[in-house]
């Protein structure tokens, strides 16, 4: 008869999973948990933790406020962070060809109105999240596809040449500072 | 409800032009005279396609994404070479290629931000193909300058008057003669198939001790014995045939052409009149000519 060694069983999973969580608080005072590999996503939350000095032990009790998105963008970063978490780092932007292919859930959780979505890629370049910004950016580029000029100057809110001029017009005209 | 794009911080505004396709950007200078303005200089390959019924154009931007223009869209083609950095030209041939309408169309050139190319392809969708030297010479001339060129279709004379700084490889060279690849002036050439022996690859050899100015590198992959009919030999006797060299006695040595690092045993050096020396290397009928210094 064989006697099993003992050996604690770990689920892959949890070696995987990082145990450090970080709690967020949006513009409208709601209150976000990421864990540490996802928030790594935001260079910019991520220098503030490291800057803050926030460890496992007093992350939790030291909320990181961000009063330049709300609730409702935060809530789609948070998701698409944690989706992200593990995705193999992308290679530095060059003048190279690098592609891809904007997955199905993405495109789904960016299927937002127009409106949002402006929201959303404010708050991205923000927070620094290189990945949400491609993939929101490509979502934008892709309204232009099969558009003609007229349909797109709809679209991006772009004047006419004599709306251009007029505004130009009324900026010249208006008094400066000074009065 | 619109998506003020003009609205958002600039680095962001161009990572949006970086996600779109190249005909959507001619149509977004299109919505007004001050968009261009907005408009990057963004690196993209172009390659003029004469393999279909009616020739067109691809534009790929450096994010791999494409559009396809026909060529009657000349407007639109000269949009597309007003914001573009060409990295590669390519001119895709077949029986129904015309260099008229090819060079009326890449006279658009003239309109591109930079009109250099990083690397210039002809290639060719089928074989038999064969194109003339001066076809290549009007592609060349509609550019500024160009550091890479691959000729992937059959010639039977190559290309005059290239810039010396150029690497040119030439894929397909079963209808050259030896004295097409002593008239090419380029710093370094790559034939990658051929119809010569080693009395031709001697020949070249010679031609360079003589005349060779601008060439660093040189790599001639032999004829295969049954393609020969300029020249009756394969042997290292012929290849060094009435050449004073040396066996190269330092050992390993490592040299970087064409943008690969090559590792190296044995040669025979060489030496010209004026000092410069050179390293000749055979191996599965591969001859490499490496100009190791100039005095």
């Amino acid at each position: 008869m064989s006697v099993e060694p003992e050996v604690p069983i770990v689920q892959v999973e949890e070696v995987r999973e990082n145990p450090v969580l970080y709690k967020i608080i949006s513009s409208d005072n709601h209150v976000f948990t990421i864990s540490e590999h996802a928030v790594k996503l935001s260079k910019t939350l991520w220098d503030l933790i490291t800057n803050l000095g926030l460890t496992a032990e007093n992350a939790l009790d030291n909320p990181i406020p961000v009063e330049n998105v709300n609730g409702k963008n935060m809530e789609t970063i948070v998701q698409f962070c944690e989706r992200h978490k593990y995705d193999e780092e992308e290679p530095e932007y060059t003048n190279y060809i690098r592609e891809f292919v904007l997955p199905e859930w993405d495109r789904q959780l960016l299927s937002i109105d127009n409106e949002e979505l402006f929201q959303l890629i404010l708050a991205t370049n923000y927070l620094d999240i290189q990945k949400l910004m491609d993939y929101c950016c490509r979502v934008i580029g892709d309204m232009a596809k099969d558009k003609t000029p007229e349909e797109l100057r709809i679209i991006y809110g772009i004047p006419t040449d004599a709306e251009d001029d007029a505004l130009e017009r009324s900026a010249s005209d208006s008094p400066g500072p000074s009065g | 409800m619109t998506i003020p794009i003009r609205r958002l911080p600039y680095p962001v505004l161009r990572e949006i032009f970086k996600q779109m396709d190249p005909e959507s950007l001619i149509n977004f200078i299109r919505t007004n005279n001050s968009s261009i303005k907005l408009l990057p200089a963004m690196s993209a390959s172009v390659s003029v396609n004469y393999h279909n019924k009616d020739p067109f154009i691809l534009v790929t931007t450096a994010s791999g994404i494409q559009s396809e223009l026909p060529f009657g869209y000349y407007r639109k083609v000269m949009k597309v070479f007003k914001w573009i950095e060409l990295d590669c030209l390519k001119i895709v041939v077949s029986d129904k290629f015309k260099r008229k309408s090819c060079l009326r169309l890449l006279s658009l050139l003239k309109h591109c931000k930079f009109t250099s190319c990083n690397c210039l392809m002809i290639q060719s969708v089928e074989e038999g193909v064969v194109l003339r030297k001066e076809a290549i010479m009007d592609i060349t001339k509609q550019l500024k300058t160009i550091n890479e060129m691959f000729i992937d279709v059959s010639m039977e004379e190559l290309p005059e008057n290239l810039d010396p700084a150029l690497a040119v490889t030439v894929t397909n060279g079963d209808l050259l003669a030896d004295t097409e690849i002593m008239l090419l002036e380029a710093e370094e050439i790559l034939v990658e198939s051929s119809r010569i022996g080693d009395t031709g690859a001697n020949l070249i050899i010679k031609n360079w001790i003589a005349h060779g100015e601008s060439l660093r590198y040189l790599e001639l992959k032999l004829a295969d014995e049954w393609k020969l009919f300029d020249d009756d030999n394969l042997g290292m006797e012929h290849l060094l045939f009435d050449l004073d060299f040396q066996v190269r006695g330092e050992g390993r040595f490592e040299t970087k052409h064409l943008g690969s690092v090559l590792n190296f045993e044995d040669g025979f050096d060489i030496q010209r009149d004026d000092g410069k020396k050179a390293t000749i290397t055979s191996n599965q009928q591969v001859v490499r000519l490496l100009i190791i210094s100039n005095p």
